[in-house]
Order: C-alpha cells, then structure tokens, then sequence
C-alpha cells in the first residue's frame, strides 16, 4: 500500500512539473508568429573536403542568395509573414506570394508548402521573439549548408 | 510466442515474436520519421535533443522532449506492471493485454491521422508522444517474456552485442556454443526484420500514407492471435479430454454392472449403479 502512494503520487509530481513548465514556455508556432524580414543569406559550411569561401565572401547575402535559392519557393522573398491560419506571404521584388507553412517534429522544422508536388523544409535552429535562424542543405548546384537569418518587424 | 514466461520460451518463441515486434517497430520509426521528422522506436537521440534544447535555453521543446522520454519509459513501465500482476492470474492476458493497448495507440495515430490531423504542432507532439508510448509497451513487453533477451525498438544494443558474438565466434569453442550460436541468429534476425519493417514503411507510406498504421497492426494482431489459437485448440483439446474421461468412467461402471448381474444383484441396485 505504502510503495503504491509513493508510486502515485510520484506520477502526479512529474504531471504537475511538466505542466508547470509548460506553462511558463511558449509554442514555437506562437513565437513565429508575425513579419520577419531577412537578414543575412550564408554559407555556413561546405561538405566537400578542402572547398572554402573567403571570409570577404561569406556574407554576401545577395551573391548566396542568388547561388542557392534560384530554385527555391522562398528565392525572391524579402519579408516572410506567417499568419495564424497556417499560410505565409512572401513578399519582395514587387512580388507576393501566398504559401502554405507548417511546424513539424518538436517545432525544429519548417515545413513550407507551395503547391502539393513543391515543399521546402527548412531547419529551424533558432527562434525567438526578436530572431529567427533557418538552415537548409543545398544540393542544387552548390552542396553545402545554408543559413538564413531574420530579423522581427511586426508582431501579428 | 506470448503465452510462455522467461526462461520457458524456446529459441523459436523469441524468434517469431522477436522477428515481428522488430518489424513493427522499424515500420513505426520510419513512418514517424517521414511524417513527423522524429524517431518514436527509441529515445537515445531524444536524450541528446533534450541536453542540447536545455543547454539552448528552448523551454517548451524541453518539456516536449521530456515527455516523450517519460511516455516511453511509462509504456515500459505498464507492460511489465501488467505481466508480473497479471500473470498468476491468466499468463495470456497478461501478456497481449500491453500489445492490444499498443494496438490501440497505433490505429489511434492512423485513424486520427487520416481523418482529423490538421498537422498543428500541439497534434503532432501528442501522435508522437503515443507512438512513443507504443514502442516503450512493446518493448517493455517483448523484454519482459524474454528475460531480456528480445529488445525489437531499437539497435544499439543488438548491434553491439552481434558484434561481440561474432568476434567470439572467431574461436572454436564459442562457434561450437549452442545458446551463443542461437542468441546470433536471434540477433541478426531482428536486425534484418527491423530494417525491412523500415523499408516496407518508407515505400508504403508514398503510398498509403497514414493507412500504413492499419498495416503495422495487422502484424500486431498476427502476434496476438497467433497464440490465442493455440489457447482455443489447447482448451478444445481438454474439453475433449473431459468428455472423454467420464465415458471411460462409465465403461468401467458398465463392467462392474456386469459382475454385479453375474452375481445376481437386483435390477433396482443394477439401475442405481448405472445411472450413479
């Protein structure tokens, strides 16, 4: 009888914990929330041995951007709003483009869904009130790591 | 393969449960790693996760990451809870009881998955938190009737002791060991089975999508049914033995019936005897 309480109430501490804890954090689909404007389009490694790019060259967001992301639904993007109904509207360019996005696994991948053939996933390594940080493996015509840094504009 | 305990099963009992429950198990964590991007068969990769989310500071991906590992050590945790209280009462029971909830867990996911999932990340994380649930029960199930010698969720352990065996197997007196040749053959043969679970996932779910989980359970099913066809024939085969027994009985009574005519007994005490 004794080790069945200590056994409950044991349970009932990890419940309590877990969602103490949970209240006091906030979803990573709440924080994405809003507009976000790009920063920064780098190159963060390279996975052939001995290839490098000269420190001068590695924030060349513009040359990066135009290297990795030509094929890319986000390529043209300057300013990412996602909306709480799941949609996301790229603008930049004196385009706009309306887009599906989702949040997978425990909230590290962005899903980004142009039509049902054309998705992108994109690792999300960093995300906070004021930053965001998307990483994504090129294998277009340059192999390598990418690295996608915005920053917070509006707050939905 | 569910209804014998410990050290009671037979190579062959460890084999096919062991053979199926990997298969199940490959196909839950490649389909979860698909749909989901996370893996729900074992929770060495989440301890890693869990360090790195803490050490960045994320909150709530703590707390996800922490409930997974809690739900597959609870699964765990129930299976074997169910087989030691359970078992003295009907050993069957006891043992399919952890693969009917797994079953239910599993056809939850597909089910929901098919016909409700708006792909949130608060749905996400709770299908992933009952697929982990599942596997931790299969594995504390599989684990528990084997004496510890069929893990099916996952290959570190498996891997690591294959290869301690087949480097004892570089000399003779081990290769000529029974039970290590055996524990082998164990081994290799839920390596494989896990990893073609895994590919038959991968090609399905392109496929079928979340109806792959309709897939795994009816293997599941084989598991469960596969013994309580034995228990039916077994309890046929006693009933059998019953109605057996008390003709036997009457033919002896018969006999007696005779010798007691022979040494002129009444009909009334002949009647009694027989119908006694």
């Amino acid at each position: 009888m004794k080790i069945g309480i200590i056994y409950v109430f044991s349970l009932l501490i990890i419940v309590v914990g877990f969602g103490t804890m949970m209240s006091f954090s906030i979803s990573p689909e709440v924080t994405i929330m809003g507009e976000w404007k790009e920063a920064s389009w780098e190159y963060e490694r390279l996975d052939g041995y001995g290839q490098s790019l000269n420190e001068e060259h590695t924030d060349l967001t513009a040359a990066v951007k135009n290297l990795l992301g030509q094929h890319l639904v986000i390529h043209e993007a300057e300013v990412w709003n996602f909306k709480p109904d799941g949609k996301l509207l790229l603008t930049g360019n004196g385009e706009e483009k309306e887009v599906d996005w989702r949040l997978k696994g425990r909230g590290h991948i962005l899903e980004i869904r142009y039509d049902k053939t054309n998705i992108e996933r994109y690792n999300l390594s960093a995300l906070d009130n004021n930053s965001m940080v998307l990483h994504f493996e090129a294998d277009m015509q340059a192999r390598g790591i990418a690295k996608l840094t915005f920053s917070k504009t509006n707050f939905n | 393969m569910l209804s014998k305990f410990s050290n009671s099963r037979s190579l062959a009992d460890n084999l096919k449960l062991g053979v199926l429950t990997a298969f199940v198990a490959g196909m839950v964590n490649v389909a979860s790693l698909l749909i989901f991007f996370a893996f729900t068969s074992n929770v060495t990769g989440h301890y890693a996760i869990l360090a790195s989310e803490i050490a960045k500071g994320n909150l709530y991906q703590v707390g996800v990451v922490l409930s997974w590992i809690f739900l597959f050590f609870f699964g765990g945790f129930l299976s074997n809870f169910i087989v030691i209280h359970l078992k003295d009462y009907n050993n069957y029971l006891a043992h399919s009881l952890p693969i009917l909830l797994e079953i239910a867990c599993l056809m939850t996911v597909g089910v929901y998955g098919e016909y409700f999932f708006k792909e949130t990340l608060l749905e996400t994380e709770f299908i992933l938190a009952l697929m982990l649930f599942a596997m931790g029960l299969q594995n504390g199930l599989t684990a528990s009737i084997s004496n510890f010698s069929v893990k099916t969720t996952h290959l570190t352990g498996t891997t690591t002791e294959l290869g301690m065996l087949f480097s004892m197997f570089t000399k003779r007196e081990f290769r000529n060991n029974k039970p290590l040749r055996q524990k082998a053959i164990l081994l290799f043969s839920i390596m494989i089975t896990y990893l073609i679970g895994a590919i038959v996932a991968g090609l399905l779910f392109t496929k079928i999508g979340f109806k792959v989980f309709y897939f795994v359970n009816i293997f599941l099913l084989v598991v469960i049914t596969y013994d309580l066809s034995k228990v039916k024939f077994y309890r046929r085969l006693v009933k059998q033995k019953i109605r057996i027994t008390p003709s036997v009985n009457n033919l002896n009574k018969q006999k007696a019936y005779l010798n007691y005519d022979k040494l002129g007994e009444t009909k009334k005490e002949k009647e009694t005897l027989v119908y006694d």
